[in-house]
């Protein structure tokens, strides 16, 4: 059997969701794919590979907010249009999280940038220059 | 007993007027040939001899001791030739002798000095080794110290309208 490197999987499987495959068949091809191929283990990686491919497509945005605080629903909608500007995706999905140990500011990460500027990255830059 | 002449005892009496024996004078004479006779042919020859050997050994020696004597001039003006080349020898001896340890000094001093010299170079780059690592480690010591104290500071002062600002101003900035 011929065996698939993940990056192809990633591929087939943003080609398949971007010509409006159904995404639960899809998702059981897969699993079968790597079970033959015993690389159950990487299957998380090949879901971020799946989203890096599909963002690059300008399909998905598949991303995350990370703030010390909760964020306002007003906040939550601006940084989708954000993220969708920025990206040039037709679609985001937005994940909010808390994190205190942030101190402040926002990180936004999506499957192929990463914006970090809280209050704890900024401090680890200012010790890193020394 | 020897018969004299005739003309002898004829004249006796002439020559005993003068107080000499004739008779007595003749036999004294013959005596005294006599004894020169034996004397030449059996005593002087052996003198002869002997004296004769004698003056050549005196004349050996005193040549032997001519030629000793030149010898030992020859052999003086010799050795003072030996001790004046030994000398002039020892003279140069001494003066090559003082130039190497003359040089061997000299070099030892420049060693000397181009290792003292290496050794504070070295010195002063370890020294400028340290003073850069202990900059460095000042350095991070400040930069923790600013970033604890702006932590502490931001956590006090940061609230959720600062916050929310902030965010606003980040999310504003995202091209």
């Amino acid at each position: 059997m011929i065996k698939f490197s993940r990056r192809v999987l990633a591929r087939y499987a943003a080609d398949q969701l971007a010509a409006g495959a159904s995404a639960k068949k899809l998702g059981d091809e897969l699993v079968a794919v790597l079970s033959e191929q015993k690389m159950l283990s990487q299957a998380e990686h090949l879901a971020s590979d799946i989203n890096y491919e599909l963002e690059q497509r300008g399909e998905l945005a598949v991303s995350r907010a990370t703030s010390a605080r909760p964020l306002s629903d007003a906040t939550v909608a601006e940084i989708e249009r954000t993220i969708k500007r920025a990206t040039d995706v037709k679609q985001v999905s937005l994940d909010t999280e808390v994190d205190k140990s942030l101190i402040g500011g926002l990180r936004i990460e999506t499957a192929a940038k990463v914006w970090d500027e809280t209050i704890k990255q900024q401090l680890a830059n200012l010790r890193e220059v020394a | 007993m020897i018969a004299l002449p005739a003309q002898f005892a004829a004249e006796s009496s002439g020559i005993s007027s003068l107080g000499i024996n004739l008779k007595g004078f003749i036999f004294q004479l013959i005596t005294f040939l006599i004894v020169l006779l034996i004397l030449r042919r059996y005593v002087f020859p052996k003198i002869v001899d002997t004296l004769e050997a004698r003056r050549k050994t005196l004349e050996q020696s005193l040549a032997q001791a001519k030629l000793t004597e030149e010898t030992l001039a020859k052999a003086e003006v010799k050795s003072e030739e030996i001790l004046t080349r030994a000398r002039a020898r020892a003279d140069e001896a001494l003066a090559e002798g003082k130039k190497a340890a003359e040089a061997a000094i000299a070099k030892a001093e420049l060693a000397g000095a181009e290792r003292a010299a290496k050794i504070v170079a070295d010195a002063e780059a370890h020294l400028q080794l340290e003073r850069e690592k202990l900059r460095r480690e000042l350095k991070a010591e400040l930069a923790n110290l600013v970033a604890d104290a702006t932590e502490q500071m931001i956590q006090e002062k940061l609230d959720d309208n600062r916050d929310h600002k902030l965010i606003e101003r980040i999310v504003g900035a995202i091209k």
